[in-house]
């Protein structure tokens, strides 16, 4: 905007050599100068997030910690009253196994640094219970209460892939996204936007979930090998496009899983070795 | 002997990315193509200018 009286006066002074040189020499400063704004600016924008959610995203919470913990005590109450709870057996036992393992993950420290997990303040109550349900699927609400339906565990092939439902699921717990979810809506509403934070949540959970079953020992390729049992499993179902679903497709996601991989296991072995960064460094 | 960042310092973790769930606000490229709209436009000037 500033160049059109600066040619306009040009224009003018066409004869003067003196004016014209100074004229030019005024432009230039002054192109120099918006490109290195530019510069600047665009250079610390792409430093990357700086907030105080995982990975140091920009996260809103609704909830405190001990509206979160109420929340998920009242809605486990009321969900196990109705429900079909297998009270024993192998599949009780093996879902309590491994979830406790999962479970003794999330207190290692280094590892909730590294993720920028907060849980400073935050209580959980870790519970862990198999639904009679023919839908493959589980959940773990605020507060740590774990609920896995029998569907599920009978698509999942080895406790590496149930590792790697569980640990999906307690990710959503420790990176408070019913918190967060509460609050993005009250902003956006439910709408495209709101399904792109919930995808964001889910792709978030993956790669939270991926680190803390490696921590826990498991296998981190079972992951995207359980995915690939999911897609088996739904066979020709027909899915949403994912700009109007809350789930990333399965290619996607088999795609992400996969390149977290390599990170994950990398993480895990600094942590075997020591090389742990010291706390209030970064 | 393996070597990589040390655990806890978000150098194992990082969802930004060609792949990752957010991509960064966007506004660096923006800025970056002011910058090139700038140049062409100062060029423009400078033509019409002599």
């Amino acid at each position: 905007m500033q160049f059109i009286p600066a040619v306009i006066s040009e224009r003018a002074v066409l004869r003067c050599p003196t004016q014209h040189w100074a004229s030019a020499t005024r432009r230039n400063r002054a192109v120099t100068y918006s490109l290195l704004i530019c510069l600047v600016v665009g250079g610390g924008c792409s430093e990357g997030p700086q907030g105080t959610g995982p990975g140091r995203r920009e996260q809103p919470l609704a909830l405190s910690p001990s509206q979160e913990l109420q929340i998920g005590r009242e809605a486990y109450r009321q969900i196990l009253e109705k429900a079909p709870v297998v009270e024993s057996g192998p599949e009780v036992d093996r879902v309590r196994r491994v979830s406790k393992r999962i479970a003794k993950a999330v207190e290692i420290e280094p590892l909730l640094r590294e993720i920028n997990l907060r849980l400073d303040g935050y209580q959980f109550e870790w519970e862990y219970n198999v639904v009679e349900d023919d839908q493959a699927n589980a959940f773990c609400l605020p507060g740590g209460k774990v609920v896995v339906l029998t569907g599920l565990l009978k698509i999942i092939q080895s406790d590496d892939q149930l590792a790697a439902v569980i640990a999906h699921e307690v990710a959503h717990a420790l990176a408070h996204h019913a918190s967060e979810r509460i609050a993005r809506e009250r902003v956006v509403g439910r709408g495209l936007l709101s399904l792109s934070y919930n995808r964001l949540q889910e792709t978030e959970a993956d790669h939270i979930g991926l680190f803390l079953m490696t921590f826990a020992g498991y296998d981190p390729d079972e992951a995207v090998a359980f995915w690939k049992e999911m897609q088996n499993a739904r066979g020709g179902q027909v899915h949403l496009p994912e700009i109007i679903s809350d789930h990333p497709n399965d290619t996607r996601r088999m795609q992400q899983l996969q390149a977290w991989v390599g990170p994950a296991k990398a993480a895990k072995r600094a942590l075997d070795e020591g090389r742990v960064m010291p706390v209030g460094r970064r | 002997m393996s070597f990589g960042p040390l655990l806890g310092g978000g150098g194992y973790y990082q969802p930004q990315g060609p792949r990752g769930p957010w991509l960064g606000c966007g506004c660096s490229s923006i800025l970056m193509i002011l910058a090139g709209m700038l140049l062409v436009m100062s060029g423009c000037l400078r033509m019409l200018g002599q």
